[in-house]
């Protein structure tokens, strides 16, 4: 498993024996602040992955109570993400002009679909779950592979540095349906390892767009909140890393 | 005028199915997701369902009107809630009417090949769209909207405030899924480019 993967899991771990634990220890540099606000956000996947309680968590909401399979590209009204972070520092990101649309693949082949929905973010996150993942759906011909070569064909469309990150969904579910955490741990590690390289693959020659994957659960606040933080920590130091490659070169 | 179900995905499904009452199919089949028109909805929008809540899941129907659309032919479409889906999310039925220039929408399409399930859900969809009676306001706004003289701008029976897409409207929605007249019909903003 790649290390900061491992980490997540391993926290994940403790959370699941510890559900007291609430508060969470993240670092984020000086810079990632700045950066992160006022970035605009696009959310798309698979139907059911999670896309809708994504949008929900990120305006700090419970999973709405009234919950459809959404039929057309609908706005979402402003809002602010709050995070609180470690030495009493709090993220605030404002996100404007995200639209919440459909997973399936009539939304995102048509033309007011994912590329309306993706065209002007500056941060893609692509939602897909657990099942998804230890199914190989993204092998050749399967649902998650034909997302990813949409994403590459839509990607020189989108703003020149916009980046995609993969969140995947449900990983509660894992959890509570194992014992054997480290066979899980070197299970998922194979998983993660393999679709890292598939998507690098795919997105070939904007690898560097891709910004990791990351465990989650929109389900379970506290896996939630920690991963969020793993989230915009690694988009920031996955930019980072190009914008000083890009100055280097 | 060819009219198709916009089948609900009750399995999560990757791909939206529809139907012709007989045989089933994926809905790119017959309505390619290119030609698809700016704010086609495949069901009933969340904000309606948010608006009107639970209680009044039942009676909403929605309609759209997309004139104009692939040279000169009309999209109709009405949809209502049509239970939920395997992860308890609600999914819709739809009615899709594709109408060759000055023909009229008309809701009598067969059901007999749908689910079991899914029947039930036309057969009240039709019953409701073919009553006579006022009473069924939602269905009426329906009626409404398939009146309208042709050539507008695409319009839906009620108003949406979270659409990507403006729509001209008949009606508007109100707390616990009442509807009444729009006073004013709400129109697409007009933008000029100056160059």
């Amino acid at each position: 498993m790649p290390p900061p993967a491992l980490a997540i899991f391993r926290a994940f771990l403790l959370l699941a024996s510890f559900p007291g634990i609430e508060k969470h220890v993240v670092r984020l540099v000086k810079g990632a602040l700045e950066w992160w606000s006022g970035k605009k956000i696009a959310v798309i996947g698979p139907t059911a992955a999670g896309k809708d309680s994504f949008l929900a968590r990120l305006q700090n909401r419970e999973i709405p109570r009234v919950h459809s399979n959404s039929p057309m590209g609908e706005r979402v009204k402003s809002f602010r993400v709050k995070l609180a972070l470690s030495h009493h520092r709090v993220i605030d990101i404002t996100c404007k002009g995200v639209i919440n649309i459909g997973g399936e693949t009539d939304y995102r082949d048509a033309p007011a679909g994912w590329l309306a929905v993706c065209k002007d973010a500056d941060v893609v996150f692509y939602v897909m779950t657990i099942k998804d993942l230890s199914e190989k759906r993204f092998l050749g011909g399967r649902r998650i592979r034909q997302d990813l070569d949409w994403l590459l064909t839509a990607l020189p469309h989108l703003k020149q540095d916009a980046l995609i990150h993969i969140l995947i969904n449900k990983i509660d579910q894992e959890i509570e349906s194992h014992t054997d955490y480290r066979a899980l741990a070197e299970e998922l590690a194979k998983e993660l390892g393999a679709l890292d390289k598939t998507v690098k693959t795919v997105l070939h020659p904007y690898e560097t767009r891709y910004t990791g994957a990351t465990l989650i659960s929109m389900k379970n606040k506290q896996i939630y909140t920690r991963a969020i933080n793993d989230v915009l920590r690694s988009v920031y130091s996955a930019f980072h890393g190009t914008a000083k490659r890009r100055k280097a070169g | 005028m060819r009219a198709y179900w916009i089948l609900p995905n009750r399995d999560q499904e990757d791909e939206i199915s529809a139907s012709d009452g007989e045989t089933i199919l994926p809905l790119r089949q017959i309505l390619d997701p290119r030609l698809r028109p700016d704010g086609f909805s495949h069901g009933v929008p969340t904000e309606l369902l948010e608006k009107c809540g639970p209680k009044a899941f039942a009676e909403i129907l929605f309609a759209q009107r997309f004139p104009g659309w692939n040279g000169d032919r009309e999209l109709f479409s009405v949809s209502t809630p049509a239970g939920l889906d395997s992860s308890g999310r609600v999914v819709h039925l739809g009615l899709l009417l594709i109408l060759e220039p000055h023909e009229r929408p008309r809701f009598d399409l067969p059901y007999a090949g749908l689910s079991e399930e899914d029947q039930s859900y036309a057969s009240a969809l039709i019953q409701r769209l073919t009553s006579a009676g006022c009473e069924d306001s939602w269905a009426q706004s329906v009626r409404d909207l398939r009146d309208l003289p042709s050539g507008g701008r695409p319009a839906t029976n009620v108003a949406l405030e979270r659409s990507v897409v403006r729509f001209d409207s008949l009606y508007v929605v109100g707390s616990g899924g009442f509807i009444r007249k729009a006073v004013k019909r709400r129109k697409w903003r007009t933008s000029v480019i100056i160059c």
